[in-house]
Parts: structure tokens; C-alpha cells; sequence
């Protein structure tokens, strides 16, 4: 089994070699595990040492004829997922060595289905930046480029499938975190719906913004995962009712029937020559096979990031204050004969990193008296007209086309003393988040150096189907 | 928006964060510098606009009903101090 090919590996790929008898999950997990070891850009902060157990049991359940299509499979997971037994660090020294007592509610669905978790992948401190070099175990290198970031938070996850050590990856998505890393490596992310997928067992960034969405090397496999992923769960209780969609068949629908928006806000900013003419390109294509594209304004564009960069840190001072050093580890940063208060104050300096503590002290001033009406009060209300400007615009359109990022993947250390140029970043993806709205990215070309341009897909709360269907239709168009 | 050292130096003491005089001085700046920039929705009239608690408007949250449990030791193993079962916490007083 030593020449086994993990280039770009698809889940009918991989369930298509075991039927064939051509490797078992045990072998295909043996594989990456050995790519994982010789990986060079830092993907991955833990491995699973149960992968091969896991793997073993997947191959008995595929022989007894009991498996699902996902059975065997191997999953690489965003370290601020939960993984029972495993090391959950958050990307963060805090948590260093913290061991997740229970698995996600997206976990628990995945291993029932027969997936094999091969490790935890690297991504910025409580999934807090866009490049990756926040994390507290050093930034992820581009497979692409190395001197360039992976984007983030979720940069682990991406590197892992575009440097295939892992077929399929899972991520959080607060503000692009899955969409941005996505484009940036040239793979395909989803964030789904706000309430589409359970959070329960993801370390809480921003709750009213964080969703947990698949990574894949097709369109195909963010639909298997989101299938098996998606669905109520009572431990969440921002989880929505709402019909799980089939997902599957959507990948067949008729994409002609779609009308799709180009929003010129989108257009309109900064953007990458190389990336604003692939764009073009793929909507002059998109036209000639029929599609119906129309121009449409979103014009709070512009407003949603700044709402963000209030919204987010708002949350972000809530939810971090639970890394007290006390209940989740960190114990052995301070001397215990510190009075509590100072305890809280060293723990929380030493396992923090810079981004963290940059959003703890915003987070905390936009909350405090005085500046809450004038600014995380205000930002709520923006989120409302957010949210009826989608509204609005999916009355009229099915989708939304819109480029993923303004630039390519940008050098290590380029943003990393400018925090407001790296949040502008997500310029084109935190809207998404603020209006609950679906969103996928898909890779369509490449710049003058070779990196990857992605395309971003949006379609209204609850109707990743139109988001399969289309971006099925461009996958194969493109091919 | 005018941002103070000394109310950097404030706010890390709420949050419970020992900051360094260079951090100090880092935040100032870099606070002010996103404060700057959030600030553009001052320009909106929101004077009749509703807030939203999230994106999703139909989400019924309702509080689960009570019910005792036995918590997981599993949940408090990773304390740095266990005793009797429970966690060992600096002193709160001193007396």
C-alpha cells in the first residue's frame, strides 16, 4: 500500500477503493497519518492515536455491510472542536494541555457515521485572526507558497486538504474563518446557516456568529458531511428546527432555472486585478451558458465589518473570561499563593495571546457604561438592516456571486502589526455571519503567482441547496 | 475617538489581564485606530430600527427546565487542584 495516492482525494473516490478492495480505512488512515509526520507547514497541532483503532472498527462495519458513505473516511478537526480524550487546545497556551472530556455534537454524528479522526488541526487563538499566525503553536504555512499564510482561523484545516493530509477537514466560520483559509489555499469551504449545525462543543468566539462548517477537495463532499452534520440538537439551543435539506440531490438540480446577483458593492473596493478578472471571466461563462445574472446593491456592505469589529469583541470579552486558569487548565502558569484576583490577572496574561487580549480590552470598553448604547447597541441595529437587505435581495435572487477575498494568500508577518488591515481581510465574508445567511467558497482560478482566487457563493438562511446546486454547476463547468 | 492609556489600563483590570507598559502603549494606539474605524455606523440613522440578538429571527430560544444532575467528574479532572471533589482556588481574602 505504499504507493497509495492521496492527491485530492473525494469521498466517492475513497469508498470506490474499498469497495474494490483496493486499500482498507486502516491503510488509507496509515497513509496520511505517515504524510501528517513529514508534514512541513504546521498544519496540525495533535494526532489522534486512536485513528487506527478507529480505522479497524470502520473496515469490520464496512465488511458487515453496515457502513455509510462516510464510514472509514478520515476527518482532520479545527482544534477549537471537541474530540472526547483528545487535546483541545483552542490554539491557544491557556489550554495547552487540556483534555476534551466530551465530543462535539457535529463529532458524536460523524463517528456514529464511521468517520476516522486522524488529528486536531492548528488555527488562530480561539479562532481569532485571518492569516493563522495568532495561534499560540506558530502560524500554518501555505502548501502553495510557504513564505505566504494559509489565511485563518481555520488555516490548519485548509492547509491539511490542499496539502492532502486529510481528504476532508472540519472548521469555524465567526467572520470567514472557514471561507477566507478556503480561498486561500484553493480548496472549498462551506459556513452554513446560522443554527444549521449544531456548536455544542465548539469553544464559544462569538455565539451569535459562530457556525461549524465542512472543508473538502470537491462540492460533493461539503454535501456529505453537511448531510450527516446538520440537524437540531437540544444541547444547542440556538440550533434551528428547520427541515435538513437533501443535499445530495441538490448537486443535480437544474442551476439554469437560478438567478443569480452580482451585489457592486463587492466589485467596487479594493480588489486584486487578477482576482476582480477571474471573477468577471467566471460571470461572462456563467452568462453564456444561459444563467440569468443580474446586477443588485447591498448598500450596508460597507457597515457590516464595522458592526463586526463591535458585534465580535463584544462576545469575544464575554466568552473568553472562562479561562480563569482554574477549571480548564493553566494552573501551572501562576503561583498559587497569588491572591485570586492577581492569580486571574497572571494566568490570564501569560496564556493569552495578543489578539486575544487586543479583543478582550475592546470588547470590554464597547460594553462598559456609556459607550453600550453608543456602539454594541448600534451595531445590533445594524445587524437588523443587514438582515432585511438579504432579505431583500434573495426576494429577487437565488444566490449572490461575490469574490471570496480582496487579495491572494498575503506574506507571513506582512498584516501581522496592523490589526485593522488584517481585519479588512473578511471584508467580503463577515456579512454573511451578521445575517445568518449561507455561504460557500469554491476555488476558480489562480493569480500571476500561482495562487488560488476563490469565488464565494451566498444564499439565504436555510437554503444551502441553492449554494450545492450552483456551485456544483460552476465545479463542473470549470473542469 | 480618543482612547487613554489610562483607560486601557481600566478596562484590563475589569477583564482581569496584566498588561505591560508596552502593551500598554500597543492598545492604546491600535484601540483607537479600530475605534476609528467601527465608528462609520454613527453615520446611520438608527433611530427606529429594532437590534437583533443574531442573524436568525425565528430561533425559539427557550431555557431548558431545571433538573439536577450529578455533574461528570470528567468535567472538573482537568482542575490543577482537586480536592474532596472539588477545585482548590487561590485564597479570596487575605486575612
Amino acid at each position: 500500500m505504499a504507493n497509495l495516492d492521496l492527491e485530492k482525494l473525494s469521498i466517492d473516490k475513497i469508498q470506490a477503493g474499498f469497495s474494490a478492495g483496493d486499500f482498507s480505512s486502516e491503510e488509507l488512515t496509515n497513509a496520511y497519518l505517515e504524510k501528517i509526520k513529514n508534514d512541513d507547514t504546521n498544519a496540525f497541532i495533535s494526532i489522534n492515536e486512536q485513528a487506527i483503532a478507529q480505522a479497524q472498527a470502520a473496515d469490520k462495519r464496512i465488511k458487515s455491510g453496515q457502513g455509510t458513505v462516510l464510514t472509514g473516511v478520515p476527518l482532520a478537526v479545527k482544534d477549537i472542536i471537541v474530540v472526547a480524550g483528545l487535546r483541545a487546545t483552542g490554539g491557544s497556551k491557556i489550554l495547552e494541555n487540556y483534555i476534551a472530556a466530551y465530543d462535539a455534537t457535529v463529532i458524536a454524528r460523524l463517528k456514529e457515521a464511521g468517520m476516522v479522526v486522524l488529528g486536531k488541526t492548528n488555527c488562530d487563538e480561539f479562532a481569532m485572526g485571518s492569516s493563522n499566525e495568532n495561534s499560540s503553536f506558530g502560524p500554518v504555512l501555505n502548501p502553495y507558497d510557504k513564505t505566504r499564510v494559509t489565511g485563518g482561523s481555520s488555516g490548519g484545516s485548509a492547509a491539511a486538504i490542499a496539502a492532502n493530509l486529510a481528504p476532508v477537514a472540519l472548521g469555524t466560520d465567526t467572520g470567514g474563518s472557514i471561507r477566507q483559509p478556503a480561498a486561500f489555499c484553493g480548496i472549498y469551504g462551506l459556513k452554513p446557516s446560522y443554527g444549521r449545525v449544531s456548536r455544542c462543543g465548539s469553544m464559544a468566539m462569538a455565539s451569535s456568529l459562530d457556525q461549524i462548517g465542512p472543508m473538502a477537495n470537491n462540492v460533493k463532499d461539503l454535501a456529505y458531511l453537511l448531510s450527516f452534520m446538520a440537524g437540531f440538537d437540544d444541547k444547542d439551543a440556538s440550533s434551528a428546527k428547520a427541515k435538513v435539506g437533501d443535499y445530495l440531490s441538490a448537486l443535480h438540480s437544474d442551476a439554469k432555472k437560478l438567478t443569480i446577483g452580482i451585489p457592486k458593492e463587492y466589485f467596487a473596493g479594493d480588489i486584486e486585478p487578477d482576482i476582480k478578472k477571474a471573477l468577471e471571466e467566471q460571470i461572462e461563462k456563467l452568462k453564456k451558458e444561459g444563467l440569468k445574472i443580474v446586477e443588485v446593491s447591498l448598500p450596508y456592505t460597507d457597515y457590516a465589518l464595522a458592526a463586526y469589529y463591535l458585534l465580535m469583541p463584544a462576545e469575544v470579552s464575554s466568552n473568553l473570561a472562562r479561562y480563569d486558569g482554574l477549571r480548564y487548565g493553566g494552573s501551572d502558569l501562576a503561583d498559587k499563593e497569588l491572591s485570586l484576583d492577581n492569580w486571574y490577572k497572571e494566568v490570564r496574561s501569560i496564556g493569552l495571546g495578543a489578539e486575544s487580549k487586543r479583543r478582550i480590552i475592546l470588547g470590554t470598553y464597547i460594553l462598559s457604561a456609556g459607550y453600550y448604547d453608543a456602539y454594541y447597541k448600534k451595531a445590533q441595529k445594524v445587524r437588523t438592516l443587514i438582515k432585511q437587505e438579504f432579505a431583500q435581495v434573495f426576494s429577487q435572487v437565488d444566490l449572490l456571486l461575490t469574490p471570496a477575498t480582496p487579495t491572494t494568500a498575503f506574506k507571513l508577518g506582512d498584516k501581522a502589526q496592523d490589526p485593522l488591515s488584517m481585519y479588512l481581510s473578511d471584508v467580503f465574508t463577515v456579512a454573511a455571519n451578521i445575517g445568518g445567511i449561507s455561504g460557500l467558497v469554491l476555488p476558480i482560478a489562480k493569480d500571476k503567482n500561482g495562487l488560488p482566487i476563490g469565488l464565494q457563493l451566498l444564499a439565504n438562511a436555510f437554503s444551502e441547496e441553492k449554494l450545492f446546486n450552483l456551485a456544483s454547476f460552476i465545479e463542473n463547468l470549470n473542469k | 475617538m480618543k482612547f487613554s492609556k489610562e483607560e486601557v489600563e481600566k478596562l484590563a483590570n475589569l477583564a482581569k489581564l496584566k498588561l505591560s507598559d508596552q502593551e500598554i502603549d500597543l492598545y492604546q494606539k491600535q484601540v483607537e485606530d479600530i475605534l476609528a474605524y467601527v465608528d462609520k455606523i454613527n453615520k446611520l440613522n438608527l433611530a427606529d430600527i429594532k437590534e437583533s440578538l443574531s442573524g436568525i429571527d425565528n430561533n425559539d430560544l427557550k431555557p431548558r427546565s431545571d433538573k439536577v444532575e450529578v455533574s461528570d467528574p470528567q468535567s472538573i479532572k482537568q482542575a490543577g487542584q482537586l480536592k474532596d471533589d472539588y477545585m482548590v482556588a487561590p485564597k479570596v481574602f487575605d486575612i
